[in-house]
Parts: structure tokens; sequence; C-alpha cells
């Protein structure tokens, strides 16, 4: 009877999987950098090059099937992410793509990075947001790590190493 | 005191107190910041940050009662504001996960779906006490009342129909299955047609309710609520990742029109006084204020953090 209740907790995980709860987390980060916008947006949109200015980030690679561009990153402490680009508007600089699964301890993860000119001539602000729901999608008691403390710290990390990366990049000091 | 200084104090009282009079309020339900943003319609200006539980997302606002009861998800309870002073009245514990609300049209019931527990939930709004309770479908989001009250629609999101509640006995009598993840839903003035938003198949399903008829319109990406105008012929919906409302017109049966709007947004409600359409923001902590009349983007106004706003959310002015 224990291994049959075993079983049919398992069978019922990824229902529950597929539900997510009502509390969507965000992290909003911004950074200002001394180039010209089109060349920061040149290498945000470059979907298939993220590792060129994410330092997280060892090998990028792009897969095409029908309308649906996604990547696979491959992360420098060996983790992948899979990611599918949702839209690239090149009038408004703005980049949509969503995490389709990977190494990051979030669910339903959709981010929009958006280029603007910035606060002086020659200089861009970059904003990168994310909306996500921790890993754990039932009432409390959270496992360790699948908490909303976990995802938003995750998160935080990636755009913060990021930006400052790209920042780095971009201003050509990398 | 000399009298020239009497006239500018009252004519300053006067404008106090006029606009509030011509257009409501609208409380905008803020998940980041643990409050709710109150806009006066006549200024479109935040004239009070009120303080509720955690996270709250659901509205559900009442002229008749002058209160509003907010949901705090995170919280697990239920705030109730008096529109007068725009300070707390109760805060009621709800054992189960608050997300979706809705009040009869007499004001003396509130509906809120448990997300968690599958449930749907019926309190006296006199004394906030719990009267009955009914087991729905998977995950119950937004919640629709006939306007002669007599029966409850409920989107259950992770079962992929709505289920209608007669109210009378409290049970579901029948389920219409529609798209892929229903989320927020509209019923008509007239009470004809409920308007149900698809978020996975980036689809608004419409039925008729006095003959069955049932149509699909494709919108935006990931679409999440809908509001209907006064004379029911026209439906919005919020497209949150392509930050925009598609404009629908339920006789032609498609998409006329597409207005941006801000980052991500979500709750969505019509202003019958001025004919205006009010989104809430969640990525850029706003509301958008649509023009009804030539569909075109007016103001732009700041509110908390993580702006919701999931239900009705604007209380009429009373007159």
């Amino acid at each position: 009877m224990k291994r049959f209740i075993a079983l049919l907790a398992i069978a019922l995980l990824p229902l529950a999987a597929s539900a997510h709860g009502p509390s969507p987390q965000k992290v909003e980060k911004s950074v200002t950098i001394k180039a010209e916008p089109a060349k920061v947006w040149a290498l945000v949109k470059d979907f298939g090059n993220m590792h060129k200015w994410h330092p997280a980030v060892a090998s990028t690679k792009l897969e095409k099937k029908g309308n649906d561009t996604s990547r696979t990153l491959t992360l420098k402490d060996g983790g992948t992410i899979h990611e599918k680009l949702r839209s690239i508007d090149e009038e408004g600089m703005q980049l949509k793509y969503e995490i389709v699964e990977g190494a990051l301890p979030v669910s339903d993860y959709y981010s929009v990075m958006t280029v603007k000119p910035g606060p002086a001539a020659g200089e861009t602000t970059v904003t990168w947001m994310g909306r996500f729901y921790r890993v754990y999608k039932l009432n409390p008691p959270i496992p360790a790590g699948q908490d909303d403390e976990s995802a938003l710290n995750a998160v935080n990390g990636v755009y913060d190493a990021g930006l400052a990366n790209l920042k780095k990049v971009a201003e050509g000091q990398e | 005191m000399k009298p020239s200084f009497l006239l500018p104090l009252f004519v300053l009282g006067l404008t106090i107190a006029l606009p509030g009079h011509a257009g409501g309020y609208a409380y905008i339900t803020n998940q980041g910041s643990n409050d709710v943003s109150v806009i006066d319609l006549a200024k479109n200006t935040v004239i009070a940050q009120v303080p509720v539980g955690k996270s709250p997302v659901g509205v559900a606002a009442s002229s008749r009662l002058g209160h509003v009861f907010i949901s705090n998800v995170d919280g697990q309870s239920i705030t109730v504001i008096d529109t007068e002073t725009n300070r707390v009245i109760s805060e009621t514990p709800i054992t189960g996960t608050p997300v979706g609300m809705v009040l009869s049209p007499d004001s003396k019931r509130l509906y809120v779906a448990d997300w968690f527990e599958d449930r749907i939930l019926e309190l006296d709004t006199s004394n906030m006490a719990l009267l009955r309770q009914v087991r729905v479908e998977k995950a119950p989001a937004g919640m629709a009342v006939s306007p002669n009250g007599k029966n409850l629609y409920v989107a259950n999101r992770d079962s992929n129909d709505v289920a209608i509640i007669d109210v009378a006995a409290f049970r579901i009598t029948s389920r219409i299955p529609v798209g892929n993840h229903p989320f927020g839903l509209t019923i008509s003035p007239d009470g004809n047609w409920l308007h149900v938003v698809n978020v996975q198949d980036n689809s608004l399903t419409a039925i008729n309710l006095q003959n069955d008829e049932i149509f699909t319109v494709a919108v935006g990406e990931h679409p999440y609520c809908a509001a209907v105008s006064p004379d029911g012929r026209t439906v919005y919906v919020t497209n949150t990742q392509d930050d925009s409302v598609s404009v629908i017109d339920v006789l032609q049966k498609k998409v006329t029109s597409t207005i941006k709007v801000g980052g991500f947004p979500e709750g969505i409600n019509y202003d019958k006084a001025a004919h205006r359409i009010y989104v809430a923001n969640w990525f850029d902590n706003s509301v958008s204020v649509i023009n009804a009349r030539n569909n075109q983007l007016g103001a732009t106004i700041p509110t908390g953090t993580q702006s919701r706003a999931f239900g009705q959310f604007i209380a009429e002015a009373k007159h």
C-alpha cells in the first residue's frame, strides 16, 4: 500500500508542476553604458551570441524550427538553460524571451531587455526585467532552494553580472 | 478675518469635493508594495496609498457599501477598505489562497476563489463570515456574476473550462469547455455574453449565454483579463507579453484595434462615467488610461509596485 501511495505521488507530480502559484516575482535592473545605443542594441539583440557579453555563459547554441527561435546556453559551471525568443522590436530596441527549462531555480520565467538613449549624448541605458515564479508551486512548507528568495537571488545574480559585463564589453574594456 | 479671505477657501473646498462625485475612484492592488493605490478618476491622480496584507491581487469594489475588498494572496486574508476615509476597516484571515473575487449585484455576498484548494467561498459582506463553500475544478481564477445574481461563473485555469454555479443551491450546474488556461472573465451588463481570456491560446472565448453560441477571437501574447463596454458591443483584453490591449467588436467577431499600453498589463476596467479604460501595468508600476471613444492612450498614472488590479476595481460615484 505504501508503495502504491508513493507511485501515486510520483504520478501526480507532473500535474502539480503544470500549475504555478499566484505570486509572480520581479527583478528589474538598469545600467548606464558609455557607448552609442545602436552599438549596445547590436550586442543585446544578438540572441545566438549571449556568451559574448554575459560572463556566466560559456557558449550559446542557436536553433531555429519553423517560426520559433531558441537558444541553449551552456554555463561556465556546467549547467544549461534552454530559452525561447519571443520577439525582437528593432524600433523600440526591445528583446523578449522566456526560459523553457534550465539550471535557474525559477519557473514560468519571462524577460524583457530594453535599450534606450542614456542620460548624456553617446550614452545608453539598458534595463533588464524578469517575471517568474518560484520552483515550488504549492502552499507552504516550501522545500529549501525552491522558495521565492532562491529564485530572486538567482535572477538578481544573473542580471547584475550580465549588465556589469555588458557595460565593459560595449565600452571596449574587454 | 477680512471677508476676502473666505472666498478662496470656499472655492477650494468646492474643487476638492466636486471631482469625486463626478468620476468615482479606482483601487489598484500593488503586489510588490503590499498596498492599494486609490485613483481619483476625475483627475487621474493617486490620492491615497492604503497599506493592506501581503501580496494583494484581487479586488472587488462596491460603491453601494462604500467598501472595497482586497485579496492578499501571500497574506492569506481579505482586507476591507472604507472608501470614505481610505482606511482599512478589517482584515479577515482565509484558510486558503484567495485570488479572484466578485460581489453579488446587491453587494451582500462576496465570492472568493481559493486558488490552491479549488474552492469558491461565499462570505457575508456585513461581517465577513464564511457562509458556504463549493469545490470547483483546478485553479479557479476570474469570476463573474449574472446581473440577476442567479449564476456565478468561474474560470478554472488548470482544467480549461468555466464552471456555472447556481447561487441559490451553491453547486455547479454545468461546465463550458474553453481554451487553454482561462484566467480573467467578464460578463456583459445585459448578462447575454460571457467573455473568457485563454492565456496559453492567445485568444478570447465569447459565450452567448442565451443561445449557447460560442466564438473565439485571436488576441495578443499571453492575455490575462477582459473588460466590456456598457453597451456590451466592445471587449478589451490585456495582452501581458505584448504590452497592449486588443479591442474586439462582438458583432463583427474580430479585433478592430490594438492599443500599446504599459509593460505587462493585467487588470482592466471600463469607467462608464467618462468612457475610459483603465489598465494596471505590472512591469511599469503604473495605470494606463485609454479613451474609449477613439481608442487612444491618454494619461499614465504612477502607482505602487507590481500593479495587478484583478477584478472590479472601479467604484462608481454615488448619485
